[in-house]
């Protein structure tokens, strides 16, 4: 059962199902077409109709080629390399949500340190990673501001 | 003729030495950006996007200039060194360019590589200058019903060179959904906002293809190895090359013959121009053209500067022949373009016919730009840089992905001024991810992002016109052109696409 949960099968029929949201969300609009006047749905709805099929084609192909396919092992072996990319998205979410709130130095800086830690392999070298975490942050901050003149919150 | 005589006036503009500036600074980035594994000419050019906000149009085309020419060329630097491709055009250099780097022959096959990418750039930035106006006077005799069937055959194209082309359909469906979230301009209504007043304007262009291009890459980079890309700097390290050393022989290149130059110059010209095909294409076509007409195609495979030169003058022949359908029908004709476009539209520029009559004094620094990127690339790498270039794998991983990543979000907000926007930029960015581990390409999307507006406008326009009827794109003659080179290309497109990927596979398996 747990190799039909694998994302080659989910991802299309998640976008189908997505598809389908979208498609509720244009009938709502208006018809497609009145009086031979095409209308602000149509197009929606193309879409739809091709990235639907397209979704449900997929799908039928990726459980086939399942069905003879033992995945769960694969799945424990790709665990740890999902865990990063994780973090990454965790320390990008802080900074978004942080950066009007507590301004431009405080977050860059805790963003770009959190990315170097990550990317290292080991928890080392802590003093460097600060102190160039810091320069990242002076040269992107007079990139944006003096160079191009463009305004960043403290 | 009139048109070319403006565009060579522009040389005074683009030899001032502002313009100069802004080019090198291009220059540089696409060398450091083209060289890295993983980097590329395009990313270097989606971080500058936001940044372009704030400058004169014409600066910004001229850093993209020397951006787009110098990442061509500098993904055969490691290439031939250590054979890994940093730019996924370069990899048919591998082959000849790898094995003359074993012979101890490296700086010589870094010559040749420079030797063709600046002849490459330089033919196809002159034919660009030559052909763009007679593009611009055909391009006027397409109307509306054509011009959706030139959007279709493009996006058509662009799914059908995808290795799994329904991936390609889908991600394309995201970027064309993307595309109609916002105010609907046909009939000032607001769709798909899902109750978010900040959608009502849509996504920002910008939001878009930062967080398909540089938000998905920088979430990717954190699942690279760190101790194969340090063997990969131990290797680089320890190559070091004269300057001497890189000056093929007056005898060597006699020997090669000029034909080679000129002919991989046009067929990487012209693979340029179709939408969709791109520098990849360009390097196997013309390699496969030098081998069948080489006098020692035996020899393949064992360091032949054949099959250096031909891959590296065609590739960089691209950038010119991939500016003609952006410039002339606003049709992107590689990833990079497409991003270039999204640097006109964020001007309110719309490329099309009439860009080429109204917008001459932004274009011709931006053409000649590309010229001199190309003509440079010969004193600076050969005399000035060359033996350095292999030192840019040096620069702390660390450091540059977190400035990436740092960067790219700040993008977002420099464009937007919205934190709305630049969390967008994160759900796009890590969905973009998430697709790409399973095979899915991006540059569908950000083609669908681009030209989803467009398609929509024109078709529903043309069945305007034509009264509810479809049949108007096949009445129409210039539509059904169109729609007769779509079904062309679908056929032949993926049968060439089968044999690169045949080649890719191969150079792959051998290292």
């Amino acid at each position: 059962m747990k190799k039909y949960l694998r994302k080659e099968i989910v991802t299309p029929l998640v976008t189908f199902l997505a598809l389908c949201l979208y498609g509720m969300q244009a009938l709502k609009l208006s018809v497609p077409v009145i009086n031979g006047i095409p209308q602000e749905s149509l197009f929606p709805l193309i879409i739809v109709i091709i990235g639907g099929v397209t979704a449900i084609s997929l799908f039928v192909s990726e459980l086939k080629r399942l069905s003879s396919f033992d995945g769960e092992k694969t799945e424990e072996n790709e665990k740890g390399k999902r865990a990063k990319p994780v973090y990454v998205i965790f320390a990008t979410a802080f900074l978004v949500f942080f950066f009007e709130k507590t301004g431009f130095f405080v977050t860059a800086f805790a963003y770009v340190f959190a990315l170097m830690l990550i990317y290292d392999d080991k928890l080392q070298k802590i003093p460097q990673k600060l102190l160039f975490a810091l320069l990242v942050c002076a040269f992107v901050y007079v990139l944006y501001v003096f160079v191009f003149d463009i305004r960043l919150p403290w | 003729m009139n048109e070319i005589i403006q565009i060579f006036s522009g040389f005074g503009q683009v030899l001032n030495p502002v313009t100069l500036f802004y080019l090198s600074i291009g220059f540089f980035v696409g060398i450091i950006f083209g060289a890295l594994p993983g980097l590329t000419s395009m990313l270097a050019i989606v971080l500058l996007l936001p940044m372009t906000y704030t400058m004169p149009l014409m600066y910004a085309l001229v850093m993209c200039m020397g951006i787009y020419m110098a990442g061509l060329y500098a993904g055969s630097i490691t290439a031939i060194t250590i054979n890994i491709p940093g730019a996924p055009a370069s990899i048919m250099t591998c082959i000849e360019g790898n094995a003359m780097m074993k012979k101890g022959q490296g700086a010589k096959a870094l010559g040749y590589a420079t030797v063709s990418s600046a002849i490459g750039g330089s033919v196809g930035a002159l034919l660009l200058i030559f052909v763009s106006p007679l593009a611009v006077r055909l391009s006027l005799l397409v109307r509306t019903p054509g011009k959706f069937s030139l959007v279709l055959f493009a996006l058509v194209t662009m799914v059908v060179i995808s290795k799994d082309k329904r991936k390609g359909i889908i991600t394309m469906v995201f970027g064309l959904v993307c595309s109609t979230i916002g105010i609907d301009k046909l009939k000032t209504v607001s769709r798909f906002t899902f109750g978010f007043p900040q959608l009502i304007e849509g996504i920002d262009t910008t939001t878009l293809i930062v967080g398909a291009f540089a938000i998905s890459e920088v979430l990717a980079q954190s699942t690279v190895d760190n101790r194969k890309y340090q063997e990969m700097v131990a290797r680089a390290n320890g190559i070091k090359f004269k300057r001497k050393d890189f000056f093929p022989s007056w005898k060597e290149i006699k020997e090669v013959g000029f034909l080679l130059y000129l002919k991989s110059s046009l067929i990487g010209y012209f693979i340029g121009v179709l939408p969709g095909a791109g520098a990849s294409m360009a390097s196997f076509v013309s390699y496969v053209e030098a081998k069948r007409t080489s006098k020692h195609p035996e020899l393949f495979g064992t360091g032949m500067p054949e099959g250096i030169i031909a891959p590296e003058t065609a590739n960089n022949a691209v950038c010119g022949g991939a500016l003609v359908p952006m410039l002339s029908l606003g049709i992107p004709g590689d990833g990079t373009t497409a991003v270039l476009l999204g640097v006109f539209m964020i001007y309110g520029i719309v490329p099309g016919p009439t860009l080429l009559t109204t917008q001459m004094h932004i274009l011709a620094p931006m053409y000649l730009a590309l010229l001199i990127s190309a003509a440079v690339l010969l004193p600076l790498s050969l005399w000035v840089f060359g033996p350095y270039y292999l030192k840019i794998v040096r620069i702390n991983r660390l450091v540059l992905y977190s400035a990436i990543g740092l960067i790219a979000i700040l993008g977002v907000y420099a464009a937007t001024s919205s934190s709305f926007q630049m969390g967008l930029a994160l759900l796009v960015g890590i969905l973009m991810y998430y697709l790409k581990q399973q095979g899915y390409p991006n540059i569908p999307f950000i083609l669908g992002v681009i030209l989803g507006p467009l398609c929509e406008q024109y078709l529903r326009t043309s069945l305007t016109i034509g009264n509810g009827n479809p049949l108007i794109f096949l009445t129409s003659m210039d539509s059904l052109v169109f729609l007769v080179l779509t079904i062309v290309f679908a056929v032949w497109i993926p049968r060439l696409n089968k044999k690169t990927d045949v080649a890719e596979n191969g150079t792959i398996q051998k290292k």
